[in-house]
């Protein structure tokens, strides 16, 4: 592909030197914007499709697998509820999302992040 | 546009560039299936950035690379995937219709237990539906099922796909499945 730079490290003029390994393993390699009931997918990368599960949980899948089933990330709603949101990491391609206030799950907006190494 | 020659690029660039050159594609159709008789039907939608690139080809891998991860990934010594590899270096597939992109994503998302054998049983596990087939509402939504009416005349197999990608695919993936005892 054109444009393209091959470097070990970036300097900055007044913050030091940084490896391109750590910009290439720091950043997010999952990322989904999903509305209320799950449906509909509105912006997105790295995302092969979504799946509305039941009410308040949603399943993401991506096209290009995580390296390990032990990846970071997080999960959040767009509006202010008495619901917590929390991500399960079930496999290298997928990731479910839930809404649940402690006594039952809701459909809300999800706003998903996942990082680690890619496979 | 025309697609790069992409066998043996990373597919995480791949998607970058396919994010860069191609218009998201929002599919009307839905996938909707049951994964076991204690849960709701699930509903699957495609992401817009993925259809784009299964219409356009060049991009994605086969399907059997996921079906490979899969296998390696249900052993229970597994840490980490060591044949990423094979995301990268398979040569892409071509261009898919709206409709065959659909079915690879049944292939490549919904479980196994359900597609391959969808249509056993008193009504089909799995339906391809448009999106105005669906309730347009939620009341209800931990009851949805599949209707007992519906009736699925759709005798596709996974063995076509290894017709189309000229693979013995049968073969590849029992000896994988041996060798994971995943779904022995």
């Amino acid at each position: 592909m054109a444009g393209k730079i091959i470097a070990d490290q970036i300097q900055s003029t007044t913050a030091g030197t940084l490896d391109t390994k750590y910009v290439v393993t720091g950043s997010v390699k999952v990322r989904a914007n999903t509305n209320n009931t799950g449906t509909t997918i509105n912006e997105s990368f790295n995302v092969s499709s979504l799946t509305d599960v039941t009410t308040g949980q949603q399943d993401l899948y991506f096209t290009n697998n995580m390296s390990t089933t032990t990846w970071s990330g997080s999960i959040d709603l767009r509006s202010v509820s008495d619901d917590n949101s929390f991500l399960d990491p079930i496999s290298t391609s997928r990731a479910d999302g839930y809404s649940y206030n402690g006594s039952a799950y809701h459909d809300n907006h999800m706003l998903w992040m996942i990082i680690g190494d890619l496979a | 546009m025309n697609t790069p020659e992409f066998q043996g690029t990373n597919l995480w660039e791949r998607l970058h560039w396919a994010k860069d050159n191609l218009e998201p594609v929002q599919t009307d159709y839905r996938v909707v299936f049951e994964n076991d008789v204690d849960s709701p039907a699930s509903i699957l939608v495609a992401d817009p950035n993925w259809m784009a690139c299964a219409l356009q080809g060049g991009i994605l891998p086969p399907v059997w690379v996921y079906w490979l991860l899969a296998a390696d990934e249900a052993h229970p010594d597994f840490k980490k995937h060591t044949r990423g590899y094979l995301l990268h270096d398979t040569r892409p597939i071509g261009p898919l219709t709206e409709e065959q992109a659909i079915e690879y994503l049944i292939y490549k998302d919904v479980p196994r237990t359900v597609w391959e054998n969808y249509n056993v049983g008193n009504k089909p596990k799995l339906v391809i539906c448009n999106k105005s087939q669906l309730p347009q509402t939620r009341e209800w939504r931990n009851a949805w099922g599949i209707s007992d009416e519906v009736v699925s005349g759709n005798s596709k197999t996974v063995q076509q796909i290894e017709k189309q990608d000229g693979l013995d695919l049968t073969e590849m993936f029992s000896n994988e499945l041996n060798r994971s005892k995943v779904y022995a």
